[in-house]
């Protein structure tokens, strides 16, 4: 019955022609901001899970489907697609969406990067991203900037409809805007803490809101943790006074919990993406959640 | 120190002409975020003109595959036995295969891919280096088609088509060994893809390749190849390419469908037709049907778990033509033509119990009909045989790969119809990240 059911969804999505734009996103953010500012006037078909690590998708070939009949391709850039999106554009041959073409967007081309490398890099140092830290989603000012790429290019590829994007794109301006003051208002307390992350994955949070990371659970950027590296954390966790240690859902829960256990403190899962946990809907409630639980879990 | 002193100042001269007005709080803010909006991206302009975007030519990738081990049969023996080129196939050390991969856009209709190989030959020690590929492919022609053309593998089953870094397994299956010869079937031609507009994915395809060079095993393959590994024994015969019918001839069906979120299934089917090195008379044809099914949950750590279960199997019926020499009249050779009709498969399963950890178990079988010269049972490539491999791998990262396999083999040309070897391989890659089909 499920499997009849994507059959249909799946032909309904492949000969939308009246008048939709076909968007793939690649991240369910991205997903859910560009539904937001094309609602009705676009179709939009999300590859990667929400629980799944962005770091390590592999490119099924129902995905070089849904790129064959998209308009536009939205990534969020910075190198974290390299392992399946270009192979995906490549298999589609779909002119649209080829690098350089109006349907190939980088979302990440107007964004503020924190950690761009100041000295060469290599692999010796895990999984690095020499243009920068790769996961800005979680900084609502950088979300607004991709948002408003986003709607640019609705305009561009679609102009019968630009007046839409941008009146699509200013209420989720002014939403946003709103739901960031009250973010700013829920966090203002937490500044100057220190907690601990598995990966660089919330590092645009934790600036926004002045909170200190002492280190990661990973020793270098997708490499896995070690006893003696996770000693020196625990080390430097209690030196430093850390209130918590903070899990993106998808990894491993056994060593950043026995670093919690060891600093006595909590350690706190959170969702990285839209749908990574159900009350997370779209971006905002996302945002809503996320700052929620940090606010409870450092207290 | 000019950017940040300047925007400071812009700053500061927004924020005195917003002490001054006495206009709503709101408009103040506008103009202040404006401002900075503003001053954004002059400093992106500037980033941009200080680093600029790379030209990318050339990414470039080396995979290096050795392997160390040893087995109840000598060397000799072993280059039968273990009969695929890469396949680790001496007691000792094995250079298996080291590849240098090229691949870059050519233009805006062009990309580019050439892939050099070098190894070690096992007996002599001599070294080989062989252009593996080198093609170009079409990325924008209309109506979902895609035009490869170059040199390539030929588009049969799964394995044969892949690169010795992106199988699981150290060795290949013994299957693609007998068809397919010790380095894969290969060859300049060109083949088009069609990907059907329908709502899920499949693909068809049709080659055409030359039939001759010691990369067409069943097909006119050359003196030198057809001697160490003659089918069913037979004299090579030289044959010359006159029509478009001394080509070899490709079609093959993919489709894939997701079954649930976590569950993808692909399945293809392929054929092969050509002429062979039997006399005028003898051609080729090559049946398989390959099935994969892959489950990834929906909460994955850097891609584990997983479980890849693929298997392949495939038939060959050659017909050998009718030789008649009595050149030497001690040894008059008087061969009938008929048709050898070969088969195997191979079915695998690896499961990815933890990150970085991988289990699998591979079982192959493969037989024939109607006798080779000098009898079925004593040809290494057309006897019974049976193959059970269990495979233990761990990868420190992406990038660098350590496995243990051990084989248990049951061929009837082997002297006590038994052997048993162990097989430790090092993989290390590095170089521009490849991404690898489904
Ligand atoms: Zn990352």
């Amino acid at each position: 019955m499920r499997f009849i059911y994507a059959l249909l969804m799946l032909s309904i999505f492949s000969t939308a022609s009246f008048a939709e734009v076909n968007v793939v996103a690649t991240l369910p953010w991205i997903g859910s901001v560009a539904k937001e500012i094309g609602k009705e006037k676009i179709n939009v078909a999300v590859l990667v899970k929400s629980g799944q690590d962005p770091h390590f998708v592999e490119a099924k070939p129902s995905m070089i489907v849904a790129a064959k009949n998209a308009d536009i391709i939205m990534y969020n850039g910075l190198e974290l697609e390299i392992g399946y999106l270009p192979l995906i554009i490549t298999s589609s041959r779909n002119p649209k969406i080829q690098p350089g073409q109006k349907g190939n967007l980088d979302c990440s081309i107007s964004v503020n990067v924190i950690e761009m490398a100041k000295t060469d890099l290599d692999r010796s140092m895990g999984d690095v991203h020499a243009s920068g830290n790769p996961h800005y989603h979680l900084s609502p000012d950088n979300v607004l900037k991709a948002a408003k790429t986003i709607s640019e290019r609705l305009s561009s590829i679609d102009g019968g409809n630009s007046d839409f994007y941008r009146s699509r794109f200013d209420i989720f301006e002014k939403g946003l805007r709103e739901k960031m003051k009250e973010w700013d208002e829920r966090m203002a307390p937490l500044k100057g803490k220190k907690v601990i992350l598995y990966h660089r994955d919330m590092n645009y949070l934790m600036e926004r809101y002045g909170i200190g990371v002492v280190g990661y659970i990973e020793p270098k950027p997708g490499i896995p943790p070690t006893p003696k590296h996770l000693q020196s954390l625990i080390e430097a966790g209690k030196r430093e006074g850390v209130s918590a240690v903070l899990v993106n859902t998808y990894f491993e829960r056994r060593s950043p919990s026995f670093v919690a256990d060891k600093i006595g403190v909590k350690m706190l899962m959170l969702p990285i993406d839209v749908f990574g946990v159900p009350e997370a809907r779209d971006y905002i409630s996302l945002m809503d959640y996320v700052t929620n639980a940090v606010k409870e879990g450092l207290r | 120190m000019r950017l940040p002193l300047s925007s400071l100042l812009i700053i500061l001269l927004f924020s005195g002409a917003v002490y001054g007005a006495d206009s709503d709080a709101e408009s103040r803010i506008k103009a202040l975020e404006e401002a900075l909006s503003d001053q954004q991206k002059t400093i992106n302009e500037l980033k941009a003109q200080k680093e600029g975007g790379r030209l990318r030519l050339i990414d470039i990738s080396l995979d290096a595959l050795f392997s160390a081990g040893g087995s109840t049969e000598g060397d000799e023996s072993l280059q039968s036995l273990q009969g695929g080129g890469h396949d680790p196939r001496k007691r000792g050390f094995t250079v298996q295969n080291v590849e240098l991969s090229l691949s870059g856009a050519v233009d805006p209709y062009l990309k580019g891919e050439a892939h050099i190989i070098y190894f070690l030959d096992p007996l002599e020690g001599e070294t080989v280096v062989e252009l593996e590929e080198a093609f170009m492919t079409t990325t924008s022609l209309p109506y979902g088609l895609q035009l490869e053309a170059g040199q390539f593998f030929t588009e049969f089953g799964r394995i044969n088509p892949q690169h010795p870094h992106q199988w699981h397994w150290q060795d290949q299956p013994v299957i693609n060994t007998r068809f397919f010869g010790p380095d894969g079937m290969r060859g300049p031609g060109f083949r088009l893809g069609w990907l059907a507009p329908l709502p899920w994915y499949s693909e068809f395809h049709v080659g055409m390749q030359n039939a001759n060079g010691e990369t067409m095993a069943s097909f006119l393959a050359n003196d030198e190849l057809f001697g160490e590994r003659p089918i069913g024994n037979r004299p090579f015969v030289q044959r010359d390419v006159d029509t478009m019918k001394d080509l070899v001839y490709l079609a093959r069906l993919d489709n894939s469908l997701d079954l649930t979120q976590n569950v993808t299934a692909k399945v293809g089917l392929s054929g092969l037709y050509g002429p062979n090195a039997t006399g005028e008379a003898g051609e080729t044809g090559i049946y398989g049907a390959d099935l994969v099914i892959k489950w990834r949950p929906g909460y994955q750590e850097r891609g584990w778990p997983f479980i890849i279960w693929e298997s392949e199997v495939m038939r060959r019926d050659y017909k050998a033509d009718a030789v008649y020499d009595d050149s030497d009249p001690a040894n008059v050779i008087d061969l009938k033509k008929e048709t050898l009709r070969d088969w195997g498969l191979y079915t695998q399963l690896l499961y990815g119990f933890s990150p970085g950890w991988a289990a699998g178990l591979r079982y192959e079988y493969a037989t024939g009909s109607r006798d080779s010269v000098g009898g079925r049972d004593n040809d290494p490539f057309r006897d019974d045989r049976t193959r059970i491999s269990p495979l233990l791998t761990w990868m420190p990262s992406e990038f660098s790969r350590l496995r243990v396999q051990y084989n248990y083999d049951r061929a009837d040309h082997l002297d006590d119809e038994e052997a048993h070897s162990v097989w430790l391989g090092v993989e290390f890659m590095y170089g521009a990240h490849a991404a690898h089909a489904f």
